[in-house]
C-alpha cells in the first residue's frame, strides 16, 4: 500500500477496498426484474433488427 | 490555374450583401437569396475579417475540373457550351490592399478564417444561375480580437468532428501560399449530379478525424456507386443514396454505419442516441422530414451544453418515477443543441434538439420536421451498442455499492452520496456519461489529479489500462453538481464495445464487463481481482488530449 501511494499528496485509508476485495463474484451477480429484462431485450433488440434495415440517405430535396 | 487575383477590403463599411450580389449569379440576377452564402459571410463577420482574396478558377483546375466535367455531362452538352465559373473565396482576419498581397505568406495560419470554392452555373433546363458552395473550411467558431477579452472560444461550445486542413491561396500567377485552418469542411449539393446525401457523407468523411486522406468529392461517391449521370440521372431516375451505396463508399475509408430510426415514443430520445456518438468523436447523420413529403439529411459535428438546464433533476421530483434504471440520467440531458452544417443553410448552424422531437400539440397525421433517423459512423467492429454498456453500468455499480452496504462495510462519502441519491424519496438523479474511448486516449485522461490533489501512481496507470481492449465503452458516474460544478466523476465503467446486441441481458452483463472503478479501488471481472486506488475523491471526466480550445461554465 505504501508503494501504491507514492504518487498521492493525500494518502491515507481506503475507504471501500477491503469490503470489495472480499466480496464474491456471485455476490455482484446482477439481478434484474421482468421489468427491466423486457426493457433491455427490447432495447437491444430495435438495434439489431436496425441494423439490418434498408432506407435511403437524403431522398433528395430542394 | 487561378488567375485574375483580386483583394477585396471586407472590414467595417465594406457590405458583404453588395459582395455576395457581385459572385453569386443566382443573387445578382434577382431570381434567388443565396443563403448559404450570407451565413458563410455572417461567419466571417463575426470573426472579425478585414479582407477577402477572390481567385477565378481555370475548368482545369484540380480540386474543380471532375465537377465541371460531371454538370457537362448530365447536361449533355459539348465542352465549354454550358456556362460555369468557380471563383476561391479567402477569408483573412488581416487588413491588406491589393498592393499588399505579397505580405499573405508573413500571415500566421490563425489568420485565415475561411477559404471556399464557389460555383456558378446557368442551368440551360430553365436558363437560371444556380450558385453552390462546392466546398469550403471554415475555421472552428470564436471571439476574435475583442476589445476587452481578446480572442477566446465560444462558451459552452463543443465542436467534436473537426479537423486541421490543408489549404492554398494564390498570391500571383506562380506563387501559392500553403496554409492550415483547424475547422471544419462544408459543401452543398448541386441538386443535378449530387444530392443533399453526397454532401452529408463528404462533410462526413472529410471532417473524419481519423482520416487522413484528401478531399472526398461528390465525383468519387458518384464513381464508387457507379453513377454516371447518362444513364442513372439524380432528380430523373435515382433519389438519395441507398443503405448498401453508403455502406460501400464508407466501407472504402474503413467506416461503417449503425443506425436507428425513431418511431413514436423513441422520437423523444433520438438526442441521447446522437450525443453518446457525437462525444465519442464518430460522425452522426441525422434525417428528418420535411413537409415537401421528402427527408433531409444533415451531418451533426458536435454539441452545446447548458450546464444551469432544470430539466435532468427536477423531472425525477415533478413527474411519475420509473423503475431504478430513470434514476440515472445520461449527461445527454444536459445538451441543448447539436452543431450541424445543413447545406441548405450553411455551415455551424446550433440545432435545437427539441425542434426535431415532435411538438407536444401536433396535429394528427402531421410528420413533416421531425428526427426520422440516425446514422452513426463507427469504425468497423463497434457492434455493441452504447446504451447497453451504460444501463450495465448502473445496474453493476448499485449491485456492488448496495451488497458492500449490505456487508457492513464503511463506504466512501461518494459511495454513500451516490447510494442516498438512488434512495432518496424521491429518488435524485445520478449523471451517467457514455463514451467510445480508445485505451491511448484513457490513458492520457488519467494523468490529473482528484478533487484533493490525489493522482494515480503508474503503477495504478497500469492495473487500470491492462485489461483494456483497444476500444470500449467507457460510461462515468457522477452526481449533477459535481458534473456541472466540477466536471468531475465519481466512478467510471468500462464495458466492450465489440459484441452483438445482447439477447440475454441476466446473463451476459455479469459475463460482460470490463472493470469498474469506485473511489479508492477498482475491480476486475475478468480475473476477479481488486485493487487499491489513490484516487479517492472525484477525479476530471475524459477530454480527449487533443481536443481544442473550450469554456467551460
Amino acid at each position: 500500500m505504501e508503494e501504491l501511494n507514492a504518487g498521492s499528496r493525500n494518502s491515507g485509508k481506503v475507504p471501500i477496498f477491503d469490503g470489495l476485495r472480499n466480496l464474491k463474484k456471485e455476490d455482484i451477480s446482477i439481478s434484474l426484474s421482468q421489468e427491466e429484462v423486457n426493457l433491455f431485450k427490447m432495447a437491444c433488440q430495435e438495434e439489431a433488427e436496425a441494423r439490418e434495415t434498408q432506407f435511403v440517405l437524403g431522398g433528395g430535396d430542394r | 490555374m487561378p488567375h485574375n487575383i483580386q483583394v477585396i477590403a471586407a472590414g467595417l463599411g465594406h457590405s458583404f450583401f453588395d459582395f455576395i450580389k457581385i459572385y453569386c449569379r443566382d443573387e445578382s440576377s434577382g431570381h434567388s437569396i443565396n443563403r448559404v452564402a450570407h451565413r458563410l459571410c455572417s461567419l466571417m463577420r463575426k470573426m472579425d475579417v478585414k479582407t477577402v482574396v477572390v481567385e477565378d478558377l481555370e475548368p482545369t483546375y484540380i480540386e474543380v475540373e471532375a465537377e465541371f466535367l460531371a454538370l457537362r455531362t448530365f447536361f449533355e452538352t459539348s465542352l465549354g457550351t454550358l456556362e460555369i465559373q468557380a471563383n476561391r473565396l479567402t477569408f483573412i482576419s488581416e487588413e491588406l490592399d491589393s498592393h499588399d498581397v505579397s505580405r499573405i505568406p508573413e500571415l500566421d495560419d490563425d489568420k485565415f478564417l475561411g477559404s471556399a470554392i464557389l460555383i456558378n452555373f446557368k442551368n440551360p433546363d430553365n436558363n437560371l444561375w444556380h450558385t453552390y458552395i462546392f466546398n469550403a473550411i471554415v475555421a472552428t467558431p470564436k471571439i476574435i480580437n475583442h476589445k476587452k477579452y481578446g480572442t477566446l472560444p465560444l462558451l459552452n461550445y463543443y465542436p467534436h468532428i473537426y479537423k486541421n486542413f490543408k489549404r492554398q491561396v494564390y498570391i500571383n500567377e506562380f506563387v501559392v501560399h500553403d496554409y492550415k485552418i483547424t475547422g471544419s469542411f462544408f459543401c452543398q449539393q448541386n441538386s443535378v449530379t449530387s444530392v443533399c446525401a453526397h454532401a452529408a457523407l463528404c462533410m462526413t468523411l472529410n471532417n473524419h478525424s481519423l482520416l487522413n486522406i484528401d478531399l472526398v468529392t461528390p465525383e468519387q461517391i458518384n464513381k464508387t456507386i457507379g453513377i454516371d449521370h447518362q444513364k442513372i440521372r439524380f432528380l430523373h431516375n435515382k433519389k438519395g443514396l441507398k443503405k448498401d451505396e453508403v455502406d460501400s463508399v464508407l466501407g472504402k475509408y474503413g467506416l461503417y454505419i449503425t443506425y436507428k430510426s425513431f418511431l413514436g415514443e423513441e422520437i423523444r430520445e433520438y438526442h441521447d442516441y446522437i450525443y453518446k456518438y457525437i462525444e465519442s468523436r464518430c460522425p452522426v447523420l441525422l434525417t428528418f422530414s420535411t413537409d415537401k413529403g421528402i427527408d433531409h439529411v444533415v451531418p451533426i459535428l458536435g454539441h452545446t451544453l447548458n450546464s444551469d438546464t432544470w430539466k435532468p433533476e427536477a423531472e425525477l421530483i415533478y413527474s411519475k418515477v420509473g423503475g431504478r434504471l430513470s434514476y440515472f440520467k445520461s449527461s445527454s440531458a444536459y445538451v441543448d443543441n447539436f452543431i450541424i452544417h445543413d447545406d441548405n443553410f450553411g455551415m455551424y448552424y446550433c440545432l435545437p434538439i427539441h425542434s426535431l422531437a415532435g411538438a407536444i400539440f401536433e396535429l394528427a397525421g402531421d410528420t413533416a420536421f421531425k428526427a426520422v433517423y440516425a446514422t452513426a459512423v463507427v469504425p468497423f467492429g463497434v457492434i455493441t451498442p452504447p446504451r447497453e454498456a451504460e444501463w450495465a453500468s448502473v445496474l453493476v455499480a448499485i449491485t456492488i455499492l448496495e451488497k458492500l452496504q449490505e456487508k457492513g462495510t464503511e463506504l466512501d462519502s461518494w459511495s454513500k452520496s451516490f447510494l442516498s441519491s438512488i434512495n432518496a424519496e424521491p429518488p435524485r438523479p445520478i449523471i451517467t456519461r457514455t463514451l467510445l474511448v480508445e485505451k491511448r486516449s484513457y490513458v492520457m485522461s488519467i494523468e490529473g489529479e482528484d478533487f484533493l490533489g490525489n493522482s494515480f501512481t503508474s503503477e495504478e496507470k497500469e492495473m487500470l489500462t491492462n485489461y483494456l481492449p483497444d476500444k470500449f465503452w467507457l460510461t462515468e458516474m457522477t452526481l449533477p453538481d459535481l458534473y456541472t460544478a466540477n466536471k468531475n466523476k465519481i466512478i467510471d465503467f468500462f464495458y466492450p464495445c465489440d459484441l452483438p446486441p445482447s439477447i440475454d441481458p441476466a446473463v451476459d452483463i455479469d459475463n460482460r464487463w470490463i472493470q469498474i472503478r469506485l473511489p479508492g479501488s477498482l475491480r476486475i471481472n475478468k480475473i476477479d481481482a481488486t485493487f487499491p486506488m489513490t484516487v479517492k475523491s472525484h477525479f476530471p471526466i475524459f477530454r480527449l488530449y487533443s481536443e481544442q480550445d473550450y469554456l467551460d461554465w
